[in-house]
């Protein structure tokens, strides 16, 4: 039941007494998680939930759509009560004290919180194999595969427990973090919908930051519409976070389809930098199919450039291993956290803590990050990344300002990659290529599942849009999502 | 206004150093809660009640800027002239220490809230009054420093070293106050200029309330940085002074350091760019371990807070707005900054003709309001001032009282004032009876003492003539005057009419005839 289920059908259903909350949610929890989705689940709490949400259905005061519906939140959102490890050896054993923003604003709103999911550790990778709970493994090729011994594939990363969870039919949403793509890469690897929306548009706050600057939370759903629907629910500003966006989140509803072609009047970009020998054949394939379906449906398809696009990377790199130096400065062991047993001194608590409590990933980046930003370094990397990040906004904003509505790319290079491949830095980097751009420029992406690879592993497609126009993207992306049914897969 | 010689430091050798000195002042800013949290601010309090999330720096916390800090950061940079930048932005500063919980701390490197401000104070030096120091300083130089620039930033935590259980402990509470950094040039040759500097610095913080300048909480600290060189050379090389606890410190610790430096470059030495703190017991400066690790603080632009904006808009000054992103319109502070010290002093020179030392003394010891209760009904005000600052003054601090417990009240001073000035009464009776009240304890107003005692003044002259005589006609007068090798013989007379009256002969008038009759023998 849970394979095909989505948060329309399911609030529909409870709506209807079909349904019971508690019905749905054993459900989920039923599901054996064996590719180590979840990190932590808390039944007591998942119990009260239940029943309030329950009594509330029972008295006829639903809170609205998303009341009972069970949703699982990456492990480097703040729970309160709950403890939030980021996957690390350094917060093991933290349990915040406060709920982040776009959680609390799932459970005014009656969504269960049914579980922390696993991630790469504090959100730094790819393919969500480095993590201290261990790797996540992609729920498909799906077990209605016939016959030969399946190969594990990724989850993808970071926010690969959450992609894994929601495709599994663990949970029927998942909350993850987007610094370089890790909620769309992990969407687009288990064939799921995932939005990263515009800088700003969900609160910060309780989110535990890698790279402040490029960090925002995402949705991954099984459908765009599920995906609108948590994405409005949670969307807009927030107090605590000075980042925050003060724009109002209005949704024109594109329902009411005009006469014609529904998308008649977009332009869709394809960028030349795009088209690289790195991409999967079939992949490729799949893309020309995704934009002769639109054309069909009435888009106008033109050739752009983003000349900068080979810098991408190496500014992403340097700019966010800078930002993690600065973010994790404060494990220290000192007031929560790790603390080794070794050293007297400051220096060495410090030193030993960290040391001890970070993994080989974490503690690449941040001596990375403390090299780039040194006074004799800085006008080198530092600087000249910040530089080159402005190009890149740029390269976006000019293709928009010509009169392109959206640019439409691969999600990834490739499919999955395998459970046991290496997780050499740089190389795990290039599943980020078609992703960062949305993070360097904090404008709106989502990552839509298209179908399935001859071997059985999901292709996906992204759609790029300039700030504050996620409407666009939604609009277009369930037209595509109509076109290819991958839901029926 | 004085131009500033450079003070010379002799030496032994006859050779002349010329001191440069600059100074740092981290100013606690007077607001309700922190910089970038809604803690509380509070100068006693258990040690960690004070500290929210955000202090702690809890993963996935963050700052959110305290309009209230920024209203006190661009007040007190008008009242220094500073120039606003309309835009400027927040930096972190990285380092590791114990007290900072994040890692670093949020300032303001790359562009400041304010540059180019200058501050007029004054080199003071103990007042004396009688031969003896009474407390209070004169304003003797005046001095125009110039100020580099004003930044807000986050105070850190405080850590304390507990030698008996080889452990530090740590106390959060002070963790994210905020802190208005003003930074001076190198414009002080001495130890006393930078005292008077930060007088006059803590009284302008005093009077716009934005932060209560007390050195002893901690409110106000100040570091030095202290550089020699021959008369005409440029610059030499600078040494940082921290640890300085208090206004007396100050000056000793600047002093102390110039002097060393002198005597370690006379002696060949080089002198080197570090930290030196300030040991109380020796007074002396001494070489710190650099708590701070590397000097290399990797500045990034703080990317959780959005750029710092003002607006001036004077349509809009009268309009005071709660909402936290609305940028502070600086019409608004302009509009309702109160008077600043040097205007308050000009203000009384010009109302009232009393002199700078006056005006500053009144104003240090809180006697402002006193003074214009006095000059309610006295006609004489340069009188009046000068009675109230050193004659009273001197007898309210013998008791510890101050202006605002005075026994006499205002307008019954202005009213012996009035009498001192018509000579109803001499200055030696005005001493006594202002002496009975303050000293003494006498539970009667001036004009009921000298009422009662008949203390007024003889300025009768037919009256005096006959005294003198009298005391003239007396034999020792007779032999005082006979004997010539007495000096000043008159001042006797004086004196002996003076006894004869209790005080209350016009001592000029006597002094006139006196001297007229004594010329007739």
């Amino acid at each position: 039941m849970m394979r095909n289920m989505t948060v329309a059908k399911a609030a529909r259903l409870l709506r209807e007494g079909q349904l019971t909350v508690s019905e749905l949610c054993s459900s989920c929890l039923a599901i054996e998680d064996k590719y180590n989705a979840f990190i932590t689940i808390d039944h007591d709490k998942i119990a009260a939930q239940v029943k309030a949400s329950e009594d509330r259905f029972r008295k006829g005061m639903s809170l609205g759509i998303l009341d009972g519906i069970p949703f699982a939140v990456k492990d480097n959102f703040s729970t309160k009560g709950i403890r939030t490890t980021c996957a690390s050896r350094a917060l093991l054993d933290y349990v915040p004290p406060f709920n982040a923003t776009v959680v609390q604003r799932l459970l005014d709103q009656g969504g269960i919180l049914i579980g922390k999911t696993n991630l790469d550790e504090f959100a730094m990778g790819t393919t969500n194999v480095v993590s201290e709970f261990g790797p996540v493994r992609n729920p498909w090729p799906m077990d209605d595969c016939p016959g030969e011994s399946k190969e594990s594939y990724g989850a993808g990363g970071s926010s690969g427990g959450s992609a894994a969870a929601v495709a599994a039919g663990l949970s029927l949403v998942g909350i993850g973090s987007d610094t370089g793509g890790s909620v769309r890469l992990p969407a687009a690897w288990c064939g799921l919908t995932g939005l990263k929306p515009t800088y700003g548009r969900l609160s910060r706050y309780g989110l535990i930051p890698l790279a402040s600057s490029f960090d925002s939370p995402g949705v991954i759903t099984k459908t765009v519409h599920d995906v609108k629907s948590v994405y409005q629910a949670i969307a807009g500003h927030d107090n605590k976070d000075a980042t925050s966006s003060r724009q109002s989140v209005e949704s024109q509803d594109h329902e009411i389809e005009e006469y014609g072609k529904p998308l008649a009047k977009y332009t869709i970009g394809i960028a030349q930098e795009h088209h690289v020998t790195e991409l999967d054949k079939e992949v490729l394939e799949c893309w020309s199919e995704t934009i002769r379906k639109m054309e069909l449906n009435g888009a106008k398809i033109i050739k752009v450039s983003l000349p900068h696009s080979y810098l991408m990377l190496p500014c992403y790199t340097v700019l966010t291993c800078v930002e993690v130096s600065s973010n994790m400065a404060r494990y220290d062991g000192l007031r929560y956290g790790f603390r080794s047993s070794t050293g007297e001194t400051t220096d060495e608590v410090y030193g030993y803590s960290r040391a001890e409590g970070f993994g080989p990933t974490v503690r690449r980046r941040i001596l990375s990050g403390t090299y780039f930003s040194l006074r004799n370094n800085r006008h080198r990397y530092l600087e000249k990344a910040q530089k080159i990040r402005r190009l890149i906004l740029d390269d976006y904003e000019n293709v928009f300002d010509s009169g392109v509505d959206m640019i439409l790319s691969p999600s990834t290079l490739t499919t999955a990659a395998l459970s046991n491949s290496d997780n050499d830095m740089i190389d795990t980097l290039q599943h980020d290529y078609y992703l960062v751009g949305a993070n360097l420029t904090g404008m709106p992406s989502m990552a839509i599942p298209i179908k399935l690879a001859k071997n059985g592993l999901p292709m996906s497609m992204s759609l790029i849009a300039s700030r504050y126009q996620e409407d666009k993207i939604f609009h277009a992306a369930r037209i595509i999502e109509k076109e290819f049914n991958f839901l029926a897969s | 206004m004085i131009a500033r010689p450079w003070i010379r430091y002799c030496s032994s050798g006859n050779v002349h150093w010329e001191a440069r000195v600059g100074l740092e002042v981290h100013a606690q800013i007077n607001t309700s809660s922190k910089l970038f949290s809604p803690s509380p601010v509070r100068f006693y309090a258990p040690p960690n009640t004070l500290v929210s999330h955000i202090d702690a720096a809890l993963p996935g916390t963050l700052p959110t800027l305290n309009r209230q800090c920024v209203k006190a950061g661009v007040a007190t940079a008008l009242a220094l002239s500073f120039k606003l930048n309309r835009q400027s932005y927040f930096d972190r500063k990285h380092y590791f220490y114990c007290d900072l919980p994040a890692g670093y701390q949020i300032t303001q490197q790359r562009v400041p809230l304010g540059i180019d401000g200058k501050l007029t104070s004054y080199v003071l030096s103990p007042r004396k009054v009688n031969h003896l120091i009474d407390g209070s300083h004169m304003p003797r130089k005046t001095l125009c420093v110039r100020l580099k620039q004003i930044h807000l930033e986050q105070d850190s935590g405080r850590s304390i070293y507990d030698t008996y259980g080889s452990q530090t402990l740590i106390d959060l509470n002070r963790a994210g106050i905020g802190l208005m950094e003003i930074v001076t040039e190198s414009d002080f040759a001495c130890g006393q200029e930078a005292v008077g500097f930060v007088k006059e610095l803590q009284a302008v913080l005093q009077s716009l309330d934005t932060c209560n300048g007390h050195f002893e909480e901690g409110a106000i600290r100040v570091d030095a940085n202290v550089s020699i060189n021959r008369p005409g050379d440029s610059f030499g090389t600078r040494t940082e002074i921290k640890n300085i606890s208090g206004l007396r410190s100050l000056g000793k610790a600047i002093d102390h350091e110039i002097q060393r430096q002198i005597e370690h470059v006379q002696s060949g030495g080089q002198i080197i760019h570090e930290t030196r703190g300030f040991d109380e017991k020796s007074g002396s400066t001494l070489r710190m371990r650099d708590k701070e690790g590397r000097k290399d603080y990797r500045y990034v632009p703080e990317p959780d807070l959005p750029p710092l904006l003002l607006m001036y808009d004077e349509d809009r000054s009268h309009v005071s707005t709660d909402d936290p992103w609305e940028p502070v319109n600086i019409a608004t502070v302009l509009k309702s900054m109160p008077k600043l010290p040097a205007e308050i002093r000009m203000n009384l020179m010009n109302s009232y003709g009393i002199s700078l030392e006056e005006a500053f003394i009144l104003h240090e010891e809180d006697g402002i309001d006193y003074f214009k209760t006095i000059m309610s009904n006295c006609r004489y005000g340069s009188v009046a001032a000068s009675w109230a600052t050193t004659e009273l003054l001197g007898l309210l601090r013998r008791k510890s009282l101050n202006f605002d417990l005075c026994p006499i009240s205002g307008s019954e001073f202005g009213s012996v004032i009035n009498m001192i000035g018509d000579g109803e009464i001499s200055t030696a009776t005005a001493k006594k009876v202002i002496r009975m009240i303050v000293l003494d304890e006498h539970q009667m107003t001036p004009t009921e003492i000298i009422a009662k005692e008949n203390l007024t003044q003889m300025n009768d002259i037919e009256v005096l003539s006959k005294l003198c005589d009298e005391i003239l006609n007396s034999s020792s007068a007779k032999a005082l005057l006979k004997n010539k090798a007495k000096k000043n013989p008159i001042g006797y007379l004086i004196g002996q009419v003076l006894k004869q009256t209790k005080g209350r002969a016009n001592p000029t008038l006597v002094n006139q005839i006196m001297t007229e009759k004594v010329e007739k023998l």
